[in-house]
């Protein structure tokens, strides 16, 4: 049967267990009066044989169903039970019973006294890890252990001396979750679930053993486990210690050893790194559940982080918890009810912070990516400039469409945020990624509803220029942020200019590439090009023009001469009328747009075409008095940029009170 | 032979009984399998090339057996019920078997 296989749905195959086990009732005990009636009335019973048949057929079925479901439950981690999992045929074993024999049989060993060194770890891990995803198998192996052995498994791999720890720690994790999680609701067979019962509360005991807790905690650092049961065993067992008033002084070291089997030997950094893995168990842990506020918490790890060896160890851990609990660690981010009141909750206690320890920064930049309109809109500038950051939408405020964010920070909140990450540009590589296509979906809407108004006759509700002034004040934001943190302002420029040379030359290089249709090849650099034009290293071709320039200022025009190129392109692009006609030397070749940037790039003249032709289109329209003329909404779009980025940006920046809590 | 010597047959009666349960129990005999063949028929359940083709197929014979499987039964009954008098002399209680 080489090549075959099974898929399955858990929903679909629980009810074909349900039916076969209600087919065989009714062809075995429904029967057993009718049976027994006619045994007494002497009539021949002869026909039961066929009907037997069948339900001892269908008895010898149902193991097989259950194994495979239980295999698929294995494999299913987070999608619903209803996806269609492939396993391959012939399954190992053909009952839940026998798989689980194999287990037993594998922990048979540690049960008696034995060295278990190098050899017969490699042996053990040979068996194990092609069962290590089978419930049923693993279920066995860990029930025959028992959670007292299981617990020190880490340690006695650690003291076998293998090279093949780290691996090893990580199957018998992912095994340990395959089991714990294979939940035979419909009987017939064991209930692992009901058998798992001493085994969870063992682990949830609180200890004092740092050996102890880290063979626990080593043991959940790579499965999927249930969220409330992690969450329990990661304060039981260091948590609540954490969070006690001698918890900044106790140490969570199990060993001296910095680390043991890949992973820290700090509990308290184990405990983080587990939260980090299970996002439900983060919210539990250091939310629901917690004696601190997230604030609290980052004050104390901060401050260990500093003080102590392992300090480093416990904010990664720390910045990785947080990750998962924002629903950041997801693809795409889980931005659910829970997910992103956490990240609000995070966002804030982060800001709170003037200096944010290196180990933050990365997750502070993963939770902002994840989280990349609703900082955005904190960024907006025009409505409720004094609001207070809210999950609610503040009074009057009016978003350009399409913009739906989780909550509403305040512009201080913002810049209190991105100011943990500022530290390198690439922490705000995946950032600003995220804001590129907010970008080019956020202007095309706008501008389409500024249309949309004026063509019904109303007045033009500006949605462009509240756009521009978003990304405007974000870029300035950033720009701050950087400024601030970085220090060495030389070097800051350094690299700001290093960033306009890369992004001129890659758009200075777009032109041998075919046109894909529909593609707005210059908006794809939208982002990019309103970072550069905050970077007060470009200069305004139309204001300044004239005289010699040289090198490094041809490319601080050029910068600031596509941005504005490509802000009328979108206009273009995006149907936006204007009365004057492209120049013959601007126009592309099928006569509807602007030639592609590249090609005018070197040239000032062109440039210096462009502006004259964007500044004569002054005319409106009769028939759409509400709409204003295309030079006018250009020099709209380009002032809320400007402002946005300069005196609102500023202003955020150094009105910032760091020793105040964060509105 | 006057009639009152004649009385209702327990045999009969009890063989009436059980015909009318195994009546009773032939749909949910015939039909046993019919949850599961619908499932086996569903494609979101169980599919696959071999294993689970050949299981389905299983399944729809044992199923298409069933009916008259059930139909053996309440006639086995029936036979049973028709060769036995409805009624017997008063004095022949007790032997009211099979002859």
């Amino acid at each position: 049967m080489s090549g075959d296989y099974s898929s399955i749905s858990v929903d679909g195959l629980n009810d074909l267990i349900a039916a076969m086990m209600s087919g065989n009732r009714k062809l075995s005990s429904g029967l057993a009066t009718l049976r027994s009636r006619m045994q007494d009335e002497s009539v021949s019973t002869q026909v039961f044989t066929g009907i037997d048949t069948i339900a001892e057929w269908i008895d010898l079925q149902i193991p097989g169903l259950e194994r495979r479901r239980n295999m698929v439950i294995a494999l299913l981690g987070d999608e619903p039970t209803s996806t269609q999992i492939r396993i391959d045929e012939p399954i190992p074993f053909d009952s839940p019973e026998e798989a689980e024999q194999h287990g037993r049989d594998m922990a048979a060993p540690f049960l008696e006294s034995g060295v278990f060194d190098e050899e017969y770890f490699d042996s053990l891990m040979a068996d194990f890890e092609p069962y290590m995803n089978d419930p049923d198998v693993m279920a066995g192996f860990y029930l025959a252990l028992g959670p007292e052995l299981a617990e020190r498994l880490p340690d006695m791999l650690y003291q076998s001396g293998t090279d093949d720890g780290a691996r090893y720690v990580e199957q018998f994790s992912v095994g340990l979750a395959a089991a714990m999680n294979a939940d035979n609701v419909l009987g017939h067979s064991s209930d692992y679930r009901d058998e798992f019962k001493g085994f969870r509360e063992h682990f949830m005991e609180p200890t004092e053993h740092p050996s102890m807790a880290w063979g626990r905690l080593a043991l959940l650092q790579f499965g999927d486990f249930d969220g409330w049961w992690v969450a329990h065993v990661a304060r039981n067992n260091v948590l609540e210690t954490f969070e006690g008033e001698e918890g900044e002084f106790t140490d969570f070291r199990h060993s001296i050893i910095p680390e043991m089997l890949g992973l820290p030997t700090d509990t308290a950094a184990l405990a983080f790194n587990v939260l980090g893995n299970n996002p439900q168990a983060a919210r539990f842990a250091l939310d629901s559940w917690s004696d601190l506020s997230l604030e609290e918490y980052a004050d104390r790890v901060y401050g260990m982080q500093q003080s102590l060896g392992t300090g480093d160890d416990i904010a990664e851990g720390f910045g990785q918890a947080l990750v998962a609990g924002s629903g950041a660690s997801e693809d795409p981010p889980d931005k659910g009810m829970f997910a992103s009141e956490f990240a609000f909750t995070t966002i804030l206690a982060l800001g709170r912070f003037d200096d944010t320890p290196w180990p933050m920064r990365e997750p502070m930049s993963q939770i902002a990516t994840a989280y990349a309109e609703e900082l955005l809109v904190g960024s907006f500038t025009l409505d409720a400039r004094a609001r207070e950051s809210s999950m609610d939408a503040p009074d009057n405020f009016d978003l350009p469409p399409g913009l739906d964010p989780a909550f509403y920070l305040s512009p201080e909140a913002t810049y209190r945020f991105l100011h943990g990450f500022a530290h390198e540009d690439r922490y705000f590589e995946g950032f600003d990624a995220a804001v590129e296509e907010l970008y080019e979906s956020v202007t095309s809407d706008a501008l389409a509803a500024d249309l949309q108004a004026t063509e019904n006759d109303e007045r033009d509700p500006g949605y462009f220029e509240r756009a521009m002034n978003m990304f405007g004040t974000l870029a300035g934001l950033q720009y701050q942020a950087a400024h601030d943190v970085r220090g060495n302002m030389d070097a800051q420029e350094e690299q700001r200019r290093a960033f306009l040379q890369r992004t001129l030359s890659e758009l200075l290089t777009l032109s041998p590439t075919p046109p894909i249709p529909g593609k707005k090849v210059l908006v794809d650099y939208g982002w990019k090009l309103t970072k550069i034009t905050v970077g007060r290293l470009t200069k305004s071709w139309a204001n300044e023009s004239g005289g010699r320039v040289d090198e490094l200022e041809m490319e601080m025009y050029q910068g600031r001469l596509l941005y504005d190129y490509m802000i009328a392109d979108t206009l273009l692009q995006n149907g936006y009328p204007h009365t004057e006609p492209i120049p013959p030397n601007l126009v592309n070749d099928s006569g509807d747009g602007l030639r592609d940037p590249a090609e005018i790039a070197d040239d000032p003249d062109l440039w210096t075409e462009f502006y004259e032709w964007v500044d004569s289109n002054q005319e409106g329209w009769d028939e759409r008095p509400h709409r204003p003329p295309f030079d006018e909404k250009f020099e709209d779009a380009m002032a809320h940029l400007d402002s946005g980025d300069g005196n609102r940006a500023d202003g955020i920046a150094g009105e910032t009170d760091w020793d105040s809590s964060v509105r | 032979m006057c009639d009152e010597d004649m009385v209702t047959n327990p045999r009969y009666t009890a063989l009436a009984a059980l015909l009318e349960l195994a009546e009773e129990k032939r749909d949910s005999i015939a039909e046993a399998l019919d949850e599961v063949h619908r499932l086996m028929s569903d494609r979101g359940v169980w599919t696959g090339p071999t294993t689970a083709t050949q299981f389905g197929e299983d399944v729809e014979y044992r199923k298409n057996d069933l009916p008259g499987l059930a139909d053996n039964l309440i006639e086995e009954i029936r036979d049973a019920l028709s060769s036995t008098p409805e009624e017997v002399r008063r004095d022949e209680l007790g032997h009211t078997g099979p002859l």
